[in-house]
């Protein structure tokens, strides 16, 4: 299957593909990485939206962070998906993880 | 290196975006169907309580009955202790005064003539309400069903955005639909037009979903970050103090007059509903719920609490005149539900919702057709691909017979609805395991529902005492239907996709052979 074929979007015939595809290594490290972190990731986020978003008072700060975990949740799972491996998938999840937890604990202790 | 589609994708995330669209649209294909269309049957629930109910056809010809009489002879109806108290006006889907409250541990409802104030046994719709739950809570225990429900909204999120990843010529598809080839290839170009063309609404349809399916886990969170946990204080700031009675009675301001205050401050908009606090109290309330009269407007919804007893305002609840975030989270509702747009949007959101439902079924039933056809090594996956198939079938063709079914008794016998549409849909799930081929499932099965549909339009409208033009429409709405349903049945071969000369048979078949 060439490249111009998969790009006609002739994608009945993809699953012919897959003798020559890539080895996808890591499913399911990739899986469980995308749906823990793809919720806690949401949460974070939104917690952050909500304390750093300026909004007209506390509840449309409130609104804006729940809109924010509605549109990052399905987005970060997605992206952990597309991980090479398990291993990075994690790593994906951690490292802004990470980064999210200490703005949202700086902004919350403020 | 060469890249893929309007994003620049390379080959490997070209063909994992694939990957993630399929296994997401197999694995959750079905429970996505059944919340699309339960939820777009859902839709009408409202406009259609007096089609289902004989007695709520009711037709003010005069004046007809103040508000305030209305209210005092159905307060009579309930029990002395009760909480609050949800009254909802006449409306041109529903002409009942219908009332109800909880008191001595479970829900009281009572329906009145708004003309003679008159009792009248029960307004309630059965069916619509049974399929309302279907779609809103799967019929599961709350609030696990809402979640899970929430939870169907991000995954078809992701299925949407994987998909739109998944095919590098998007746009050049939307006009591509091959009828003369095979059927598989026309389900399979029909896939990718629906998907097209039904991607906003399908977008927000899950995006909403999600948010009105999650909000009990998504507000306590947000209210400890923007409220320091502050429950009381966070629901204060949207609904205003909180009101409790203080035991002093006093006197009662008529409560039609201050809807005619209300309504006169808004021309635009009308009082649908209203809910009722300590009645007789010093610290009496009424909140009334206004809606624009014309439906007209995203942000339509506002809910003006009003003292009783002065007949001051005491808080006004608004998504408008506030920032981004409140509007966008107000507009959530009116989008999902089409409120915004009156009779002519939400015939679109049905005709989308069916849409997204066939986006779905076509979704399973390529990949399942592909796999089923193939030879690539995967003979011992076969049987597997063939049940899962007849599963397909079954759980989305017997959920529009049974809905249908369910619908017709909801009308004609109302106690029977819940046994009928488990019966109906567990006997379609077995019928099509048992049946020759899917394809003479779906056959029996479309006509099947376009005969239901054809019966109770014909029968209502013949045995119908009270017809009036709101009726009617229903009734040609649904001959329209069962004359579409059977017209698309007609596509339907008796057979498979494909032609019995092109299905390669699977090597333990041919060697057994040779």
């Amino acid at each position: 299957m060439s490249d111009d074929a998969i790009e006609s979007g002739k994608t009945e015939s993809i699953a012919s593909v897959r003798s020559d595809s890539r080895a996808e290594v890591g499913w399911r490290g990739r899986i469980i990485a995308a749906l823990l972190g793809g919720a806690a990731l949401s949460v974070l986020a939104g917690i952050a939206g909500t304390i750093y978003i300026p909004g007209f008072d506390g509840l449309d700060q409130a609104f804006t962070g729940g809109l924010i975990l509605a549109l990052v949740w399905p987005t970060a799972m997605l992206w952990i998906l597309f991980a090479r491996n398990g291993w990075r998938a994690w790593m994906r999840v951690l490292v802004p993880l990470a980064a999210l937890l200490a703005l949202d604990i700086a902004g919350l202790a403020l | 290196m060469k890249t893929y589609g309007p994003f620049k994708l390379s080959r490997r995330s070209y063909l994992l975006s694939y990957d993630i669209h399929s296994w997401i649209g197999i694995i959750g294909g079905l429970v996505f169907f059944i919340c699309c269309f339960s939820g777009t049957l859902a839709l009408f629930e409202r406009e259609l309580i007096v089609w289902e109910n004989p007695d709520a056809r009711t037709e003010v010809q005069g004046e007809g009955l103040g508000v305030d009489e209305l209210y005092r002879k159905a307060l009579a109806g309930l029990p002395a202790e009760r909480g609050a108290i949800f009254v909802e006006l006449p409306t041109p889907w529903n002409g009942t005064f219908h009332l109800r409250a909880s008191a001595e541990g479970r829900l009281h409802k009572v329906y009145l003539d708004p003309e003679s104030g008159e009792s009248i046994d029960s307004a309630d719709t059965t069916a619509f309400a049974f399929l309302t739950h279907l779609h809103t809570d799967l019929h599961l225990p709350r609030p696990f069903g809402r979640y899970l429900v929430g939870l169907i909204g991000v995954f078809m999120m992701m299925a949407l955005i994987a998909g739109v990843m998944a095919h590098p010529n998007i746009f050049k598809e939307a006009f591509s639909l091959r009828v003369r080839r095979s059927l598989r290839l026309t389900f399979a170009d029909l896939h990718k037009q629906l998907g097209v063309w039904g991607l906003v609404f399908g977008m927000a349809i899950s995006f909403t979903g999600a948010l009105i399916g999650l909000v009990g886990i998504i507000a306590p969170v947000m209210v400890l970050s923007a409220f320091g946990g502050d429950v009381q204080k966070a629901t204060e700031a949207f609904s205003g103090p909180t009101a409790r009675p203080s035991g002093i009675s006093a006197q009662m301001r008529p409560i039609g007059s201050l809807i005619e205050e209300v309504e006169g401050r808004h021309p635009d908009y009308a009082v649908r509903s209203m809910s009722v606090r300590y009645f007789g109290d010093e610290n009496a309330e009424v909140a009334f719920n206004l809606e624009s009269k014309d439906h007209d407007r995203l942000l339509s919804g506002e809910t003006h609490r009003v003292s009783l007893v002065t007949g001051e305002s005491v808080h006004v609840s608004t998504f408008g005149d506030r920032g981004l975030g409140t509007r966008i989270f107000g507009a959530v509702q009116p989008v999902h539900y089409g409120l915004f747009g009156g009779m002519g949007l939400k015939l679109l959101y049905f005709v989308s919702g069916i849409a997204l439902s066939l986006l779905i079924a076509t979704g399973s039933i390529i990949w399942l057709e592909r796999r089923q056809q193939s030879t690539a090594g995967a003979d011992d996956r076969r049987p597997r691909y063939f049940w899962l198939g007849r599963l397909t079938t079954g759980v989305c063709l017997g959920l529009v017979l049974a809905s249908v079914v369910a619908i017709a008794f909801g009308r004609f016998a109302p106690v029977g609805v819940e046994p009928v549409f488990w019966c109906t849909w567990s006997l379609a799930i077995v019928a099509a395991f048992v049946a020759p081929s899917s394809y003479i499932s779906i056959r029996i099965g479309g006509f099947a529902t376009a005969a239901v549909l054809a019966a109770v339009a014909i029968a209502d409208l013949s045995m119908s005492k009270t017809l009036t033009p709101h009726v009617v429409q229903v009734d040609l709405v649904l001959l329209a239907l069962a004359l579409s349903s059977a017209a698309a049945t007609t596509f339907v071969p008796k057979g498979g996709f494909v032609r019995k000369s092109r299905i390669k048979q699977p090597a333990a078949m041919v060697q057994a052979s040779s």
